[in-house]
């Protein structure tokens, strides 16, 4: 079995240090990640819990493919209660962080509690501290690494915030390698509250699985044949920025707070601007594809930008300037801010300020400003001081609600659900707000041969992918290998040592997603929340494709119906009793 | 011949660790893999660097039991003969010989001709070059 | 002879003629007539169609069932997930 069977739980208020057993029948219905995390978080936590108190807490979870040679496993999940949106958070960061908690003899790290001045957890094997850290307190993510890796050697691993997370800005993430974060929701406040300024792991033990000359044929095979192809490839030859100019010619791309979906200065933020500047290719641990971009401009270095960025950074902001965007995404890297939330915060300020509604001293477009903007908001200084407290809260204070474009309180990323009507239910029904990593209709939608302007099938669309997305986020594999439910299962049939079948995999992503939901609706979530912004219901996008179309809301109202009816929820959004047991819950 | 890695194919996914050790430990152990791959940001560059055994034969100089020889070309262990001393590993200017948690000597072998690093390498990135004479 | 200018994405491009690799416009194919389908210029191109996610005529989604003409810029993108 490829798990270590111990959970490492460190209490920053008391200093305690704690091993447990892994808690086996999770594990079981569960497995790891994004799952058995969510069930950790649901059964330790009170409701009402405030993300911000000593009471949240930080749970890191490996998944049973993590350290081992399963392709694109090496991921983490965090997950916490978000102070964002005040519902359930998992994230998901790449890099080599994952594997080393492993290495070091853990499934899972729990951190609770809150220390009293700044501190630092250091995890070697069994040898776990919790050291000083004020002389890294208030200094950026790169600089607090490269210090850390000085300390503790070079195989040491370490995530770490910056000064946005310090400051409890509502978009801080948490950084890894530099470039890799896990970005959503307001994670990295979390660890500032708690005065967790980074983690440091280093492991030296073994990962085992029980038929070992099976899994390396079967990895041998998979990577030629289903990792390496044509499905996948396109991470590791061009990467994400690949999508700008799809997204833009499905006139998806959001433009000036997404006021249309065909930026004209996409030609100059595309895969090919990128491409121009030689990128190093750049992996996370165990992964083929590879899918970083490490790219240098003028003496300012990113790995990046991802699409995400490109879009909410770019044209979502009417910047057609590359070095401009890769200066603004290295800015907030180093400070610990989501990228995608800042880039939607910024272009609702540039629309608000356009409008007259509010002067926030940015305009679309206006470089200069906005270069300066990630500082201002990490250090919450100046206009920065509203812009962090994230585009939900903004929307209340103006009444611009409207064209506020976020879901329960997570900024929406980077494609229009006007192009992709299902893509709007997805973004509507994703656990932890506006989101696209739990189902991405755009790929069969805006990217493919499915009608994006009707609401048929998407239901049923949007439910299997939550569920797929659901368990492979929990074993963990990394989204950008498309894989089947059956090599999943063969997969995980290697690693259990017993026959994982693919019903047994279904079964537990249903679980888990319903898991995710029922920790929602503890927290008071609706059906009301699962909405969307006025924008995409009552504003025709203007350009391109997919102009003139709107998403009407009684065609959303009626998808959604259709989509609880599926869940087996009721009308309230939550799932039912006999639902519940069904799925062994 | 020994081993070597082309910096610009390599992507640092650490892949090559991980056949490695698997095959020679029986375990996944990046830490135990006769071969170290890093691939890291330092001073806002990246820089990737392969660590190989390139055959300076120090471990065999230094091995008191005759447990490592050269045949073929490459290394060879004999487990029965090694007392588990750990000089080799200490002597090793690498940092590419382990003692598992076992007892067994892991050294690189190049995996008697078919070197699995090379095998399992998504990208070409390990290769084979002449030793220095 | 007309000439239609196509733009391949990422791994597309290795099954395509890779002339004019750093031509922003992409690589000229020359096909007899004013116009050609979609479809020819996959064959033409060695591109199969499974590999395909859609294609865009001068910047703007089109069906894999439509003609092409003359000056035309062809983009044809390939599978992707996420984002």
């Amino acid at each position: 079995m490829s798990y270590q069977g111990k959970v490492l739980r460190v209490n920053l208020s008391s200093g305690s240090v704690t091993q447990e057993p892994l808690n086996k029948s999770w594990a079981e219905k569960y497995f790891g990640g994004r799952g058995l995390g969510a069930k950790y978080l649901y059964e330790e936590l009170k409701k009402d819990v405030d993300p911000l108190s000593p009471d949240n807490k930080l749970i890191l979870a490996t998944g049973p493919f993590t350290g081992t040679i399963v392709p694109c496993s090496g991921k983490l999940a965090i997950i916490t209660k978000s102070p964002a949106t005040g519902g359930m958070l998992d994230c998901s960061i790449g890099g080599h962080f994952a594997a080393q908690l492993k290495y070091a003899g853990y499934d899972v790290l729990i951190i609770e509690g809150q220390a009293k001045a700044p501190v630092y957890l250091l995890i070697e094997d069994d040898k776990v501290e919790i050291r000083k850290a004020d002389h890294l307190w208030g200094k950026g993510i790169f600089e607090t690494e490269a210090q850390l890796n000085e300390e503790h050697g070079i195989n040491a691993r370490v995530l770490s915030i910056g000064p946005a997370g310090e400051n409890l800005v509502s978009f801080a993430c948490i950084g890894s390698e530099f470039y890799r974060q896990a970005g959503r929701g307001g994670v990295g406040s979390v660890m500032g509250t708690k005065k967790l300024k980074a983690i440091v792991c280093s492991g030296s033990q073994s990962v085992s699985v029980p038929d070992m000359p099976r899994l390396l044929k079967l990895v041998k095979k998979l990577t030629k044949e289903d990792v390496l192809t044509d499905d996948n490839l396109w991470a590791y030859e061009v990467g994400t920025p690949n999508i700008v100019d799809m997204s833009n010619s499905a006139g998806v791309l959001p433009t000036r707070n997404y006021q249309d979906g065909v930026f004209e200065g996409a030609k100059k933020i595309n895969s090919d601007s990128l491409q121009k500047l030689r990128p190093k290719k750049k992996a996370c641990f165990s992964c083929a594809l590879g899918c970083g971009n490490y790219s240098d401009i003028k003496g300012v270095a990113v790995e990046g930008p991802e699409y995400e960025t490109l879009a909410l950074a770019g044209s979502n902001c009417g910047v057609d300037d590359l070095e401009a965007i890769i200066r603004f995404n290295a800015e907030c890297d180093d400070l610990g801010l989501d990228t995608i939330s800042t880039g939607n915060v910024l272009g609702f300020a540039m629309e608000m300020t356009e409008r007259g509604i509010k002067d926030f001293g940015v305009r679309f477009g206006d470089i200069d400003t906005y270069l300066k903007i990630p500082r201002l908001v990490a250090h919450r200084k100046g206009v920065g001081e509203e812009l962090s407290r994230g585009v939900k809260k903004l929307a209340e204070k103006y009444g611009t609600a409207d064209f506020g474009m976020q879901v329960k309180g997570l900024e929406l990323p980077g494609y229009d659900a006007r192009g992709s009507w299902g893509m709007g239910l997805a973004y509507a029904t994703a656990s932890r707000g506006g989101c696209h990593m739990s189902a991405w209709p755009i790929a069969d939608e805006a990217f493919g041969d499915i009608d994006p302007f009707t609401i048929e099938g998407k239901a049923q669309m949007v439910v299997e992918a939550q569920h797929y997305n659901a368990i492979k986020f929990s074993l963990i594999l990394c989204d950008f290998w498309a894989l089947s439910l059956e090599t999943m299962s063969e997969l995980m049939s290697c690693v259990l040592g017993r026959e994982v079948s693919v019903d047994e995999l279904q079964k537990a992503g249903e679980r888990i997603w319903n898991l995710l939901r029922l920790f929602n609706v503890r927290e008071g979530f609706r059906a009301a929340d699962d909405s969307l912004p006025g924008r995409f219901f009552n504003d025709p996008l203007k350009s391109g494709y997919p102009a003139g179309k709107i998403l009407p809301r009684d065609q959303f109202d009626t998808m959604l119906k259709e989509y609880y009816q599926l869940c087996g929820w009721d009308e309230a959004g939550g799932p039912s009793p006999e639902k519940l047991e069904a799925l062994e819950m | 011949m020994k081993l070597a890695l082309n910096v610009e194919k390599c992507t640092g996914c650490g892949i090559c660790q991980l056949a490695c050790s698997a095959v020679k430990g029986g375990d996944f152990n990046p830490r135990l893999a006769c071969l170290q791959i890093h691939s890291r940001y330092e001073k806002g560059d990246l820089k990737v660097e392969g660590e190989f055994c390139d055959l300076c034969l120090d471990c065999v100089k230094v091995c008191p039991t005759e447990a490592i020889t050269v045949k073929n070309g490459v290394l060879h262990i004999s487990q029965k003969l090694c007392d588990q001393c750990g000089l080799c590993v200490e002597a090793c200017p690498h940092g590419v010989i382990h003692l598992s948690p076992s007892g067994r000597l892991l050294l690189c072998n190049q995996c008697g001709g078919s070197p699995q690093c090379i095998i399992f390498c998504p990208h070409q990135a390990i290769y084979k070059e002449e030793v220095a004479a | 002879m007309a000439v239609v200018w196509v733009h391949t994405y990422g791994s597309l491009s290795s099954h395509s003629v890779k002339e004019g690799v750093d031509n922003p416009d992409g690589v000229p194919v020359v096909f007899r007539g004013k116009r050609v389908k979609v479809r020819e210029v996959f064959s033409k191109l060695h591109i199969p169609e499974e590999a395909v996610s859609f294609v865009a005529i001068n910047g703007v989604k089109a069906d894999k069932d439509v003609w092409i003409t003359e000056g035309d810029n062809l983009a044809i993108f390939p599978l992707v997930a996420g984002g």
